[in-house]
């Protein structure tokens, strides 16, 4: 079986920032969300777009001191607090701008997928993350595009109106 | 043991000689005003002396956001505004939404507190520890979204959440707003006038500090019940899917949406200004404050036409109400395009609609003239007349100039019979609910401390009419099953007693009441769990009898509030056509506020006060509002034992 991944439906996000606040709880147990892992941009007239890792690795070359691993079970490339120096080569690295430094500890943070279970999924109330298997998100993605609004395990429509 | 949920620090800024001070948050006082915008009652009662001038520089504005605001809980993208009121001279919180309450704590600060007037227009920059008076320069007398963008780009920060006042604020339109995140307004009693006559244009937050949590894995599990509970609330659909604008056609099917200057309640192209007329033409995405499952928020757009408008939040119910039917407007294009006025120029769009529809009125009595609209003939059901005057009053041109003044004051100006036209309590005016469909909104409209309001503290029209009790039941609510919405009985005084107590509660908190709302008790955001989260990121034991109380006595000051300004009885008595005048038609035909005195009185002796609606001193006592009390009869107020 194909290793899960996690991807986005951004038509459906209202920006709620529901994940950001989980991941910066979960990680850090406290509400911040310069610590989270998983961030949103709010832009105007109406744009809402959760900023995701995708686990890429780039991050990973860049690192000096190879403090970055891969971790065999959920492919996500795990940080190794102990070791980093907080040197911010990766975040120079990251095209995607979700690796950050701690604004406390000053280390770098980056999703890790919750060790194959992300918080950020399971409380996403519109459903726009989800975490499947590329190819089970491939069709998700054509039906996204086809037809609008779909839901997932829900029978009623998510999200957007029927309009988009 | 860490005290989370709180920032921790309370800033004070005075404009006047830039002095800014931090001062800690004492614990003692947060848990016995539970926070943010309690606190800031009692810091409005102890420093601002009876009787200053709302719009002078004695008067203090007080931007505020309540423990749960930043963290998980529902809703709890929520802040506020305290000050003393501009429309009504009385004490006044306006609530909104959106990020700029939680940015504004994990800046670290439970409060801003603006004192004195700055002398030149200027702007806050608040960035973590560093507090900055800036010139407003070309962001003085722009709209919102224009005067929001030249901030941003000045401070080179575009992550920073602004509070901001429109045009109508800088130029003292009495129920002008502060608005942020562009369409999110704490909208009601003129704070924006407030900010404006302060000479600042905004407050720009940014933060990365965080908020603690004293015990994290009870947290979390309370936090994942809320969120079950809420998304298992059967108005999870409604507001998820439709928003608030899903209430016209129900307040209209039920004979309570306020209609042709609140005549009727019953409008009958209501069809035209429904849900599905806005989402299927102008909708274009709903969008969600900080920490809501819900996403009620309606961005709307008008592609083309005379009424072309950007995308921008809104319409919401209360806007559609009083600026659609309450005018006899069925054009959801002129609403839309007055709705997306008011968010740039920052004005209350109840207020506004409210101060059109006044003004159609008096023009057909006689009491306004071509003169005075300088030709321009106002007539109900015109949307023309709607856009336009709406633009006039933000920018106070003509007979705008007039009708920025709120509706107490135009009445007194044009003399004659127009007060007994006025629909207001205490000066604010009436929003969408028609006090004599449901009786309790009478009450609630009558006692409430800021004036004629549908929304502080609960949602008092929900009870008899939607038979919904949100779990208040333990704290006294009686059982609405057999309870007609125009009883008015003794029930009811109850109702209102135990709505207000309760729904002090999540707004001094500081979260949304839309998820406090639930037919039944098992769903939504209860008082329990509220009391189970509080404990659990402030490290407090506290149950939800002690939150009820600690509501009551929020209530209590800021009846003491206006007291000392001189509010009495004849103060809580509603407009004169609810008592005499019968609805004209639809379901509640007929339907007047017969014994309103009486359901006052009935109120009174359950809130402990006498017959004048002075808080008795025995009920101060038992609140622990010692100190209140004692205040109240040094300053020649007697108190009855």
């Amino acid at each position: 079986m194909a290793q899960k991944i996690l991807a986005v439906h951004p038509e459906r996000c209202t920006g709620c920032e529901k994940c950001v606040l989980w991941c910066s709880f979960i990680k850090s147990k406290v509400f911040n969300p310069a610590r989270s892992r998983i961030h949103v941009i709010r832009s105007e007239p109406y744009v809402d777009i959760p900023m995701i890792c995708i686990q890429c690795g780039l991050c990973m070359d860049a690192c000096p001191i190879k403090a970055m691993n891969r971790n065999p079970k959920t492919n996500a490339v795990v940080i190794d607090e102990e070791k980093c120096t907080s040197c911010g080569r990766c975040v120079t690295a990251c095209p995607y701008g979700v690796l950050t430094l701690d604004p406390v500890t000053g280390k770098a943070i980056k999703c890790d997928l919750c060790g194959g279970d992300p918080e950020c999924v399971k409380h996403c109330p519109k459903k726009v993350l989800y975490y499947v298997e590329p190819n089970k998100a491939a069709y998700l993605r054509r039906l996204m595009e086809y037809g609008g609004a779909i839901s997932i395990g829900r029978k009623e429509p998510i999200g957007p109106p029927e309009r988009l | 043991m860490v005290l989370g949920g709180f920032a921790g620090t309370i800033l004070r800024i005075n404009l006047k000689n830039k002095k800014i001070i931090k001062e800690p948050l004492k614990e003692d006082q947060a848990r016995k005003y539970l926070g943010g915008p309690g606190l800031a009652t009692k810091i409005l009662f102890d420093e601002l002396k009876p009787g200053v001038d709302p719009l002078g520089p004695e008067n203090k504005l007080i931007l505020t956001a309540g423990v749960m605001a930043g963290t998980l809980c529902e809703g709890g993208g929520s802040w506020q505004a305290v000050t003393k009121s501009p429309l009504t001279g009385l004490w006044a919180a306006a609530r909104s939404g959106g990020f700029f309450g939680p940015e504004m704590k994990y800046a670290g600060y439970d409060m801003i507190i603006l004192e004195g007037r700055a002398e030149k227009p200027c702007y806050l920059w608040v960035c973590n520890d560093l507090v900055e008076i800036r010139d407003a320069g070309d962001a003085w007398g722009k709209p919102v979204p224009e005067a929001e963008a030249i901030i941003k780009e000045d401070l080179g920060e575009y992550q920073a959440r602004l509070a901001i006042v429109g045009p109508a604020g800088e130029k003292l339109v009495r129920f002008a707003a502060i608005m942020n995140d562009l369409c999110r307004a704490a909208g009601r009693c003129g704070v924006g006038a407030v900010m404006g006559s302060k000479n600042v244009k905004a407050v720009a937050v940014r933060g990365t500090k965080d908020i603690k949590v004293n015990d994290p894995e009870t947290c979390r599990k309370a936090l994942i019940e809320i969120e079950k509970a809420v998304r298992n609330n059967p108005l999870y659909a409604l507001y998820a899917y439709e928003g608030t604008p899903a209430y016209t056609g129900s307040l209209n099917a039920f004979g309570a949406l306020p209609t042709w200057h609140d005549r009727s309640g019953y409008f009958d192209r209501w069809e035209n200004v429904s849900v599905e007329k806005l989402r299927r033409n102008y909708l274009v995405k709903a969008r969600a404050c900080q920490a809501c499952s819900y996403g009620c928020e309606r961005y709307s757009e008008i592609k083309s036409g005379p009424y072309r408008s950007p995308p921008m939040g809104g319409p919401e119910y209360e806007t559609i109400d009083l600026m659609g039917p309450y005018l006899r407007i069925d054009n959801l294009e002129a609403i839309t395009r007055a709705s997306y006025l008011c968010n740039i120029y920052g004005m209350d769009t109840i207020s506004t609609g409210y101060m059109i529809a006044f003004a159609v009125e008096c023009f057909e009595k006689g009491l306004i003239t071509l003169k005075e609209t300088e030709g321009m003939r106002l007539s109900w059901g015109d949307p023309e007349v709607l856009v336009d005057l709406t633009e006039k009053i933000a920018t106070r041109q003509g007979i705008g100039d007039l009708l920025a003044e709120g509706v107490v004051r135009v009445a007194e100006k044009l003399g004659k019979n127009a007060m007994d036209l006025a629909l207001h309590v205490k000066g604010l005016e009436q929003p969408g609910h028609s006090p004599r469909a449901i009786k309790e909104m009478a009450l609630q409209y009558g006692t409430c401390n800021r004036g004629a309001c549908h929304i502080r503290y609960h949602w008092v029209g929900n009870p008899s009419m939607f038979k919904a009790t949100s779990g208040m039941e333990a704290y006294g609510l009686p059982d609405p099953s057999n309870i007609s919405p125009l009883d008015e009985s003794k029930e009811k005084a109850k109702i209102v007693v135990v709505c207000q107590n309760c729904g002090n509660v999540h707004e001094a908190l500081g979260t949304c009441l839309f998820h406090t709302s639930s037919p039944n008790g098992e769903t939504g955001l209860t008082i329990k769990r509220f009391a189970i989260l509080l404990s659990a990121l402030t490290g407090w034991e506290i149950n939800d009898q002690e939150l009820v109380k600690a509501g009551e006595r929020l209530f209590n000051l800021e009846r003491a509030f206006n007291i000392r300004e001189g509010v009495r009885r004849k103060d809580d008595i509603i407009a004169k056509r609810w008592r005499t005048e019968k609805l004209l038609n639809g379901p509640t035909e007929g339907a007047v506020v017969e014994n309103y005195e009486r359901m006052l009185d009935w109120y009174y002796e359950l809130r402990g006060w006498d017959s004048e609606g002075v808080p008795r001193k025995s009920k101060l006592l038992e609140l622990e509002l010692d100190e209140v009390a004692t205040h109240l009869e040094n300053s020649g107020i007697s108190l009855k034992e």
